[in-house]
């Protein structure tokens, strides 16, 4: 049978006993659930029991792709990895990019369903159809860059994805890496890589993705090239990367203490900002088939660390989370970004729940004797690097710190976690209300099945203060239909923030399904007509826009209730209480969350209110939280209305 | 003045468009094996390079066929094989220095850049500069340019030190 668009075939490989089997891609629930998440996400559904804890052999890990990946479909790497994650117990789909997803498609393999464990460390080898569990006894304690590096050179050219040692000690915070230059897995992917033995995974592959209708796709995608062409900003974003919105990241994330302090930008810019990135050496890179390569390795030319080099798909990750450490320097940036990565661990996470601990401390709440004499200094990076290391191998009380949140309440109580942090679903939110305003990111970390993340809530509202009118182009390019605009936008603040997120997460689904990346400067190229295109052009099933809508909307719904089925329901979607409390700007103004447009404060009623108006646009149950059946059924998910009477 | 196809690694990220839109066009799918074009990632100087068929002023690939099945096409300058000449004994893939020439499998045959009829796919699809069809003379004064720039660079880093 031909497959287009899709490799076609799907590769289980159990590492308990080391059988390897092929089998065809399922073509009817390929077209159902459209590819990448939304397959991964079924296949999860059948094969993984609920309450299975999610380092038994038993958890699946799903990695693999969309039809899109492999074509010239511009910015089409996306490379999903579904599994239960032990950070928040949630099943998610996460997403990376670079190489390894495009080269599996290219072996022949849109998907690879890894069950059980491996009884000594191994790493999985797909040479097109040459596959093979391999011996990785000498890569085993070697961090992420070095593995990499090594299966590099022995494969050529290849995609690799590669865990630290923070996998190897089953960590939650635990993330793999794509070809150094994404992350994959944020919430533990590489712990339970671990908890396989599993170090790692190299594809590469000399066959051919075919297209359905070659003229068809040729003129959906000349028409992307042409607008990246005429792209003002193209050249700065090759050059600056995303560091080129710095202006707005550094406001929307600049807050430390806790969060309950935003310090003086001014001063950070000059340090550690954009003006401080300049001066680093830079080489840009991108991931196969990007047109508006964002990526980079930096190097530093001066100071104490002067020829350290990171490849890093963003400088400004470590540079704001740097400033929640409140580490001086880019040099201090970089060597924070350089060491987490190499670990594999959870910038993120790691740098909130760190601060969290400075802050007890600085508190008088905690001393140096509650976290094993570990040192408690802000501002000193080689106090950062110890804890990042004690985390990574799971030393002393980087053991606590390495079960993240669920660590910090056994360890100081579950109360004092959930008063002084924004913790939804076992992970800290990362966009903030009370500075951004509550935007469709802010707000879709209540929603979002797998736990508040960077990609929640899709990219409704990525930036800050976007006037109205671009906010509604953006619904008509995401396929809103009238209607749903008409009720996303009837709202006296203009935006009604729950009924809004609905559509924005369709979008996202849509990318992770398909294999675009939904990087803000990729996915402002895409509109749903040229998805339309692109898709049934490549894949021979000819579907309209709004029926991809409706259909991402069914991937959304399955997501949902894989997660219904392990226990989560409305009580997990509540908002934290700290986003009602203020902050303080270095200044002394007080900080409340507003709405995204900054009209008026909100209040929890407010929140609630967009919750049930959320759940009400979803057709779901608004009491509970959680898909009616008539919805399962008008989705063609009958299948999982068993799943409501839990 | 004929054009000619100028490579610039440093301005390469390795978004493979070239090799995806080669193959596009040559064989309406996608494939990196059927692309007349690549990139490698070199990690260890941190650099993408696209490699491809130089069209050689001495093209060894031309001496070493038995067949006669590859010439230099009038129109373009590209060097071109011709199908129904080549029998596959990959000879001149073997003396090629760049790897520019290949085995199509299914076609059976050697395959390699004709510079799409002076018209190449690849610089069309390449955002970033790393790939130019430019006038042959107009070339050699911008990659002088190019090494004037390193040159000074070189000078300004000497008296800073």
């Amino acid at each position: 049978m031909d497959y287009f668009g899709y490799a076609g075939k799907e590769l289980y490989i159990d590492l308990t006993d080391g059988v390897i089997e092929e089998k065809p891609l399922n073509l009817d629930m390929a077209v159902k659930f459209l590819g990448g998440m939304g397959i991964q996400q079924r296949l999860l559904y059948d094969l993984l029991k609920p309450g299975t804890d999610p380092y038994s052999p038993e958890n699946p890990i799903i990695i693999g792709s969309g039809p899109l990946t492999g074509t010239g479909a511009p910015g089409s790497p996306r490379v999903m990895g579904t599994t239960k994650y032990p950070e928040t117990g949630a099943i998610g789909s996460a997403g990376g990019a670079m190489r390894f997803g495009f080269m599996l498609k290219f072996a022949g393999y849109d998907h690879i369903i890894i069950t059980g464990k491996a009884s000594k460390p191994v790493y999985i080898k797909i040479v097109n159809d040459d596959v093979e569990i391999c011996d990785a006894t000498h890569l085993w304690g070697k961090d992420i860059v070095e593995t990499t590096e090594n299966l590099w050179d022995v494969y050529g050219d290849c995609g690799v994805i590669a865990m630290g040692q923070a996998g190897e000690h089953l960590g939650k915070l635990a993330q793999a890496a794509c070809d150094l230059g994404s992350s994959l897995g944020r919430g533990g992917l590489a712990g339970i890589m671990g908890s396989k033995n599993l170090k790692a995974l190299v594809a590469s592959g000399t066959g051919s993705i075919k297209i359905a209708d070659a003229e068809r796709f040729k003129k959906a995608r000349e028409t992307l090239f042409e607008g990246a062409k005429r792209y003002a900003y193209h050249g700065d974003i090759v050059r600056y990367g995303i560091m080129q919105s710095w202006a707005n990241y550094r406001v929307q994330f600049g807050y430390t203490k806790n969060r309950t302090l935003v310090p003086d930008l001014k001063i950070i810019d000059k340090g550690i900002g954009f003006e401080a990135y300049k001066k680093l050496g830079k080489t840009a890179f991108g991931c196969p088939s990007c047109f508006i390569a964002d990526k980079e390795i930096v190097e530093m030319h001066s100071g104490r660390f002067k020829g350290l080099k990171w490849s890093t798909a963003a400088y400004l990750n470590a540079a704001i989370l740097s400033t929640r450490l409140d580490l001086k320097d880019s040099g201090e940036a970089v060597k924070f970004g350089e060491v987490t990565d190499r670990l594999g661990i959870d910038q993120l996470g790691f740098s909130d729940l760190l601060d969290f601990i400075f802050t007890l401390h600085e508190e008088g709440t905690i001393g140096s004797s509650d976290v094993g004499g570990l040192p408690l200094k802000r501002g000193d990076i080689d106090v950062v690097l110890t804890w990042l290391e004690k985390t990574a191998n799971r030393e002393g009380f980087g053991n606590v710190i390495a079960d993240s949140w669920q660590g910090l309440m056994n360890a100081f109580g579950e109360d004092l976690v959930k008063d002084k942090t924004a913790v939804i679903k076992g992970r800290e939110g990362i966009w903030e209300p009370r500075i951004s305003g509550l935007g469709t990111n802010e707000f879709a970390q209540l929603t979002y099945p797998r736990g508040p993340n960077a990609e929640s809530g899709g990219s409704g509202l990525y930036a800050l203060n976007q006037p109205i009118e671009t906010v509604r182009r953006h619904a008509q390019r995401m396929g809103m239909s009238k209607e749903a605009i008409d009720r996303s936008f009837d709202s006296p603040l203009k935006i009604n923030i729950g009924r809004f997120v609905t559509s924005s997460e369709h979008w996202l689904a849509l990318f992770n399904s398909l294999g675009i990346c939904n990087r803000h400067v990729n996915n402002r190229f895409y509109h749903i007509d040229i998805i339309a295109e692109l898709y049934s052009a490549a894949t021979g099933i000819d579907q309209s826009p709004q029926e991809l809508i409706k259909y991402s909307e069914r991937v959304w719904n399955l997501f949902k209730m894989i997660n219904v089925r392990e226990g989560f329901s409305k009580k997990d979607d509540e908002p934290p209480e700290v986003w009602f409390q203020p902050m303080v700007t270095h200044e002394g103004k007080e900080l409340y969350m507003m709405d995204y447009y900054k009209t008026r404060r909100l209040t929890r009623e407010d929140v609630e209110q967009w919750l049930r108006d959320y759940y009400n646009e979803r057709g779901w149950n608004i009491e509970t939280g959680i898909p009616t059946r008539e919805k399962l059924v008008e989705l063609g998910l009958e299948e999982m209305v068993p799943g409501l009477q839990k | 003045m004929k054009k000619i196809l100028m490579i610039d690694p440093d301005n390469c990220v390795g978004c493979r468009q070239c090799a995806l839109s080669c193959s596009f066009n040559k064989e309406h799918l996608f494939s990196l094996a059927k692309a007349r074009i690549t990139t490698l990632w070199a990690y260890k100087i941190d650099m993408n390079v696209p490699m491809m068929c130089q069209h050689c002023e001495k093209p060894l690939c031309l001496d070493v066929c038995p067949m006669g099945a590859i010439s230099r096409s009038e129109e373009s300058g590209a060097i071109v094989i011709d199908p129904d000449r080549c029998i596959g004994c990959r000879m001149c893939m073997v003396v090629c220095p760049f790897g520019a020439v290949t085995w199509d499998e299914d076609a059976k045959c050697m395959i390699k850049c004709d510079l799409c009829d002076s018209d190449p796919e690849c610089v069309k699809h390449c955002l970033y500069g790393a790939l130019t069809w430019l006038p042959a003379d107009e070339a050699a004064i911008s990659r002088r340019q190019l090494g004037a720039g390193y040159l000074a660079e070189a000078l300004i880093k000497l008296k800073e030190d």
